[in-house]
């Protein structure tokens, strides 16, 4: 039974880090381009990125599988060029945790970044360091903390997400079964010890990471 | 200007309300750009320094042109050789006062020579560990200059940089300034809105109003008194010049269009 438990644990840990890895790479660049640039289209990209806040799990859930499902607009491509599909599979599980945690780590880094004082960068600038530099040496580490709030929380969303899952990479025990899928499982099949269990386990990692975010919240870099 | 450079700026830019067009041309190593707030100083001084770009026209600084729209040369921030000053000083808060000094030096060699160098002229020895938050308002200017000295401009840029500090150390930095600006190397351009800038620091000013320029004229050495009178000829001077009728324009300034 330990080795059923163990399964969800460690492909919810699993989806959920390279969910956040993945939402890093390409959401800090998003979100400095919204903080600092002005550009057209801008108001509607923001309502669009933050539609997965809103819509319920299985309304995305439902047009993930119309984008990457067999007949899907990506998924049916996908297939055909490399034979492969993210459905069915923790691919899938993945995709699912990238699109409703994004929200959470975009519209948080946006605004950590576009706190930081633009003079400072503009002095960066006049002392010779190129955009890329100034963003590393001066934007990025002033930001730092709210960004970090951002990646714990999106961190968090990725591991709890359910309905998206289950219809882009379904219910597959020792396949595709995340932590609240594998509790719902041993629920409706009246295993309460195993969802006991689950339950503890995926309870003690989010109040450990809200501890987390507190704590980084509570840091005080000097200066500020 | 030092080696016989002229500031040259000539540059149209539309803005939402009103729009700028700026006509200043000067070879004094100690130009003051005065003007009341709202009259386009600060944006002036952002188009100097590559921060913003104008619509039209040319900077050039001696035979170093920094814009010209018909040549569709625009040299970014990086590469002007334009140090600038900022009114708030933007210095990094979270880098000691060193690394805030060593900021633009690359040389890793000359590197804590320079910056201690530096640190002793602007008598700041103490505080080179300490972070821009536990200092002064008037350290923190020290630090500011320092920084940007260092990055050896061609062409020193400041914003109000008196402004953010009460009366009393106003006055005494103003002086500090002065003397240490007589032994720079490079052209300094101070743009301030605060007649007693223009006596202490500058020896030619240029009045800007509403976006344009309204005349400059070198400072004739009997306004240059320490005390700030009732009837003050400065005043009057500037007045004139920015709310008054334009006066007889510098032979080297094109009327402001």
């Amino acid at each position: 039974m330990t080795h059923g438990l163990f399964f969800p644990i460690r492909l919810s840990l699993q989806v959920a880090l390279v969910a956040t890895f993945l939402l890093i790479i390409f959401t800090i660049p998003l979100s400095y381009l919204f903080a600092r640039r002005r550009f057209t289209g801008r108001g509607v990209m923001d309502v669009l990125f933050s539609l997965p806040l809103v819509l319920p799990p299985t309304v995305l859930g439902y047009y993930l599988v119309l984008m990457f499902g067999h007949r899907g607009i990506l998924g049916a491509w996908l297939y055909r060029v490399f034979g492969w599909t993210p459905m069915f599979n923790w691919w899938g599980a993945v995709i699912a945790s990238v699109v409703v945690a994004f929200p959470l780590l975009f519209k948080t880094a946006t605004a950590a970044i576009a706190a930081v004082d633009p003079h400072l960068e503009q002095a960066a600038y006049t002392l010779g360091y190129s955009a890329f530099k100034t963003f590393c040496r001066i934007t990025l580490p002033l930001s730092m903390r709210g960004i970090l709030a951002g990646v714990v929380l999106a961190f968090a969303r990725a591991m709890g997400e359910f309905g998206a899952t289950l219809m882009l990479a379904g219910n597959i025990p020792g396949r595709t079964s995340t932590m609240p899928l594998a509790i719902y499982n041993a629920f409706i099949s009246g295993r309460m010890h195993e969802a006991n269990i689950l339950v503890l386990v995926h309870t003690v990692i989010s109040v450990s990471i809200l501890c987390l975010v507190h704590t980084t919240g509570d840091l005080k870099y000097r200066g500020n | 200007m030092p080696d016989g450079s002229t500031l040259h700026i000539n540059i149209e830019k539309d803005l939402r309300d009103w729009s700028l067009r700026l006509s200043i041309e000067s070879s004094s190593p100690r130009l003051v750009i005065w003007g009341p707030s709202g009259a386009g100083k600060s944006l002036t001084l952002q188009m100097i320094a590559g921060l913003m770009t104008p619509d039209m026209g040319e900077i050039r600084i001696g035979e170093r042109c920094l814009f010209d729209s018909r040549r569709g040369i625009n040299l970014p921030p990086q590469k002007r050789r334009v140090g600038v000053v900022f009114q708030d000083y933007a210095l990094f808060p979270h880098l000691t006062v060193e690394a805030n000094l060593a900021f633009a030096i690359n040389n890793r060699r000359s590197r804590l020579e320079r910056v201690h160098a530096m640190a002793e002229r602007l008598e700041i020895t103490p505080l080179l560990k300490a972070y821009p938050a536990q200092l002064s308002g008037g350290q923190r200017q020290r630090v500011a200059i320092g920084r940007t000295l260092l990055a050896d401009p061609d062409l020193l840029l400041l914003d109000e940089p008196f402004s953010a500090l009460d009366t009393g150390l106003r006055t005494r930095l103003r002086e500090d300034f002065a003397m240490m600006a007589n032994e720079l190397s490079m052209p300094v351009v101070l743009i301030t809105h605060d007649p007693d800038d223009v006596r202490a620091i500058g020896q030619e000013v240029a009045v800007i109003r509403n976006g344009q320029c309204a005349g400059s004229m070198a400072i004739p050495s009997d306004l240059l008194c320490p005390v700030l009178l009732a009837e003050d000829p400065m005043w009057s001077f500037l007045e004139d010049r920015a709310y008054g009728q334009l006066g007889q324009p510098n032979s080297c300034i094109r009327e402001a269009a």
